[in-house]
């Protein structure tokens, strides 16, 4: 195949916003997300032989600017490690009354993949609920369920043990579940 | 609500959290499962882990697709900038 469909120019038309806003909802600084725009469009550059194909563009310079996220996340981290394992733990409390019991009970959630995906509106719900979050265990709940890297992998990645790791996870599983539940699930959004 | 062998709503999330990350040792298994039994809750929150599950692995792909017309945007600094190291 030809080089045709290489065209530096047309990617940041193309694709910029849509990566731009993809890195800025998992690193949340503006000037950090640019970076990695920049950063995968030179990588897409020096690696075009790799690519095959017009339809799968996007797809690819995605692909590309996971690797960059996590590369981003690894280098942060070394500056400033996960440490809050109490606060995490502490505020898995909130979630339960005195006697151990979910103080919003889980009930029963219509989970249609093929539908959510047509509805803007969920995955709005879906960012907003993300975001609430501490933006450390943000990051860890995105490497793990978004990217989906390995528990053992993230924990190296993060320089963190696997009982603070899971205990993160936990924590955010909580809350997202009850977030999900309240603004989409339970919620006139959530109907049809 | 009758909780078996006295595992709290608040121990057994926390092994099904838990045990999505590495095998459960047998006797966390036994608990959790006997907890499972008794309490629909709980249960409950099994399946929205899966569901979890589910929504966060297709964040990426949906994410990209909407129009773009009330997200964030590139400015036209930045652009030009990408463009202008892109061409050399």
């Amino acid at each position: 195949m030809t080089n045709s469909a290489i065209n530096p120019e047309n990617w940041v038309e193309a694709h910029g916003d849509i990566l731009y806003r993809y890195a800025l909802s998992r690193v949340r600084d503006q000037q950090a997300a640019e970076n990695l725009v920049q950063e995968t469009f030179l990588a897409g550059l020096k690696s075009a032989a790799s690519f095959s194909g017009q339809s799968a563009e996007r797809t690819w310079l995605i692909a590309i600017l996971k690797h960059k996220i996590i590369d981003f996340l690894r280098q942060s981290y070394r500056e400033k490690p996960v440490t809050d394992l109490k606060s995490e733990e502490q505020s898995i409390d909130e979630f339960f009354d005195e006697t151990g019991h979910f103080k919003k009970e889980p009930t029963v959630w219509d989970v249609d993949s093929a539908l959510l995906s047509e509805k803007k509106e969920f995955w709005q719900t879906v960012q907003d609920c993300l975001q609430k979050l501490p933006p450390k265990t943000a990051d860890v709940f995105s490497l793990r369920e978004i990217d989906q890297v390995d528990s053992k992998e993230i924990c190296k990645l993060l320089n963190i043990s696997s009982t603070n790791l899971w205990v993160i996870l936990h924590r955010a599983r909580l809350h997202l579940r009850r977030c999900l539940e309240l603004n989409w699930f339970e919620s006139q959004k959530g109907r049809p | 609500m009758f909780d078996a062998f006295n595992t709290s709503c608040k121990q057994a999330s926390r092994l099904l959290s838990e045990s999505r990350e590495h095998p459960l040792p047998f006797l966390k298994m036994a608990q959790l499962k006997a907890h499972l039994k008794v309490c629909d809750a709980c249960a409950e929150f099994q399946k929205q882990l899966a569901g979890l599950h589910e929504i966060f692995g297709l964040y990426s792909k949906v994410i990209n697709k909407f129009p773009l017309s009330d997200g964030p945007i590139l400015s036209n600094e930045a652009k030009a900038r990408m463009k202008a190291t892109l061409m050399n």
